[in-house]
């Protein structure tokens, strides 16, 4: 339900166009695809406790829920490995968690300024390379599967 | 031609330079739209899964000519022809 909320507040900050920078309204879609991830996980067995903390598991988790929800719409495995071949789109979006870095490579983050020779970058002015990738192919189709995946652990909830 | 039609034209382009599997693009328009309401566009399209109505919202793309925000429902043929029986619904916004 809280991912619900946050790919709404994605979805309401679009309709508001410049109002709000860039950084806020990736930052819903970097925290609805984080709780859809865990809310997987946790489903599936693990420890609550234990993935609080971490963030790096939309790149390894979030492509194999939504290569299990496209399975139960028996989409066929070529359309899947297409779908899913934006590998880099799920990469990008776990890196806009400050957590994420990778050991200091990529510090630029949705949340808090970062250094960049000795100049401090702000979340705010800064053009995130997630946002360019979600307006290549497949980026609308996997805003659509991860809103739908959000749905489906909604309506679970609720079951 | 009005401006918004217009950006709703760009981005139909743009559409069909990258997503495959698209067949059709529709602008939708409403009484109570402004000039800075977001474009809303059905978008029918071959490749994307059938799992109903997702409407999804996108910043202005400004470098683009995109001056306005959108929203792209990207729906199957057949979930169209639902649509037109009425056996699916849009969104009211």
């Amino acid at each position: 339900m809280q991912a619900d909320a946050d790919i709404s507040a994605w979805n309401y900050l679009s309709d508001l166009g410049d109002e709000f920078p860039a950084c806020q309204h990736l930052h819903f879609l970097q925290m609805a695809c984080e709780k859809l991830t865990k809310a997987y996980l946790c489903h599936n067995g693990f420890d609550p406790l234990k993935i609080q903390s971490s963030h790096a598991y939309i790149r390894k988790v979030l492509p194999r829920i939504l290569e299990y929800e496209l399975a139960e719409l028996k989409t066929g495995n070529d359309k899947i490995n297409t779908f899913l071949g934006s590998i880099k789109l799920f990469a990008e979006i776990d890196f806009l968690a400050p957590s994420n870095d990778d050991g200091g490579a990529r510090p630029e983050n949705c949340e808090y300024p970062w250094l960049n020779n000795d100049k401090v970058i702000v979340p705010a002015k800064h053009r995130f390379w997630a946002a360019d990738l979600l307006k290549q192919t497949n980026g609308q189709r996997i805003l659509k599967m991860i809103s739908f995946a959000i749905k489906r652990y909604c309506d679970l909830e609720d079951s | 031609m009005d401006a918004r039609q217009l950006i709703a034209e760009k981005i139909a382009r743009l559409h069909k330079e990258t997503q495959s599997g698209l067949q059709k693009v529709f602008s939708i328009r409403s009484s109570d739209d402004t000039a800075k309401s977001p474009i809303r566009l059905l978008e029918i399209v071959d490749d994307t899964p059938a799992v109903g109505i997702f409407p999804i919202g996108f910043r202005p793309i400004h470098h683009l000519g995109i001056t306005l925000p959108s929203v792209i429902v990207e729906i199957t043929p057949f979930e169209y022809d639902n649509l037109r029986a009425r056996k699916l619904n849009l969104p009211h916004r």
